[in-house]
């Protein structure tokens, strides 16, 4: 779960719609983490890593990254328009 | 003073689709807590257009989503004012189905309410309407509000937001819909 890593912050646990990556509910425990990772390292102002993230993360980012799965973009702003183009 | 550059045609991936998103973000104007910065003294074309850091609201506060139907919203720039006193009017129209009452409440509560809006393009380019200085409010009913007058009418409210901006600028930040802590 990628809340052993980071801590949502400035706002209770919900949806935002995120620069990066279009809408993301963060109340929600399945977000991949490289999706996280990805949205933090962007300077994303709602994320901060904790302890546990420095130790996996820190000094060997693309290591650590390598078995996570590919960022999912099926919800950047675009790609939702297309999503409900196609299901109209 | 700006370095300009050649402005050429360059669209992303080829994509110019016109229209809006479905869904446009509105929250009362005074809910918000930090508004997105300007750039003072802007050194490149880019850097003019951008806005920085993010739209962040007060402590249990956050913005909401008002559904339009398709093809029905539309976001314009109206330049106004003479010669050396230039500046821009946001246009914001939507068409929202039917008359259910979260809609007419929502109308009635705005109606002379100072709002802000955040408003999607369908390449995903985000624009905001209303700044530290001014707020978006609503202006008018161009099509109307009500039932139509046929079967085949298209009943629901239609409202136009406008918002006053020394520049028009695009928003890079986030759109927060949970409440703010």
């Amino acid at each position: 779960m990628w809340q052993e890593y980071f801590r949502f912050v400035k706002l209770k646990p919900g949806k935002v719609v995120t620069a990066l990556l279009g809408e993301i509910d963060f109340s929600s425990d399945s977000i991949p983490l490289e999706k996280i990772k990805q949205l933090y390292e962007s300077g994303f102002p709602y994320l901060e890593i904790m302890e546990e993230g420095k130790k996996r993360f820190g000094g060997s980012d693309e290591q650590a990254i390598k078995s996570e799965k590919k960022v999912s973009l099926k919800n950047t702003p675009t790609n939702r328009i297309k999503r409900i183009r196609s299901n109209s | 003073m700006i370095d300009f550059s050649d402005i050429t045609k360059n669209l992303l991936n080829g994509d110019n689709m016109g229209g809006i998103m479905q869904i446009v973000y509105f929250g009362l104007y005074e809910d918000v807590d930090t508004w997105p910065t300007k750039t003072t003294a802007p050194t490149t074309l880019a850097t003019a257009a951008n806005l920085t850091g993010d739209l962040e609201m007060k402590a249990g506060k956050k913005m909401y989503q008002l559904y339009l139907t398709d093809d029905t919203g539309e976001f314009k720039c109206e330049m106004v004012g003479e010669i050396d006193g230039h500046s821009f009017v946001y246009h914001l129209s939507v068409f929202h189905p039917g008359m259910q009452d979260k809609v007419v409440g929502f109308l009635n509560a705005i109606k002379n309410e100072n709002l802000v809006f955040i408003v999607i393009d369908s390449d995903g380019q985000k624009y905001v309407m209303g700044d530290a200085l001014r707020p978006a409010i609503l202006a008018s009913s161009p099509d109307g509000i009500g039932t139509g007058k046929t079967t085949a009418a298209r009943k629901g409210v239609s409202m136009e937001f406008t918002a006053k901006t020394p520049r028009i600028h695009i928003y890079t930040g986030n759109i927060p819909l949970t409440e703010a802590i």
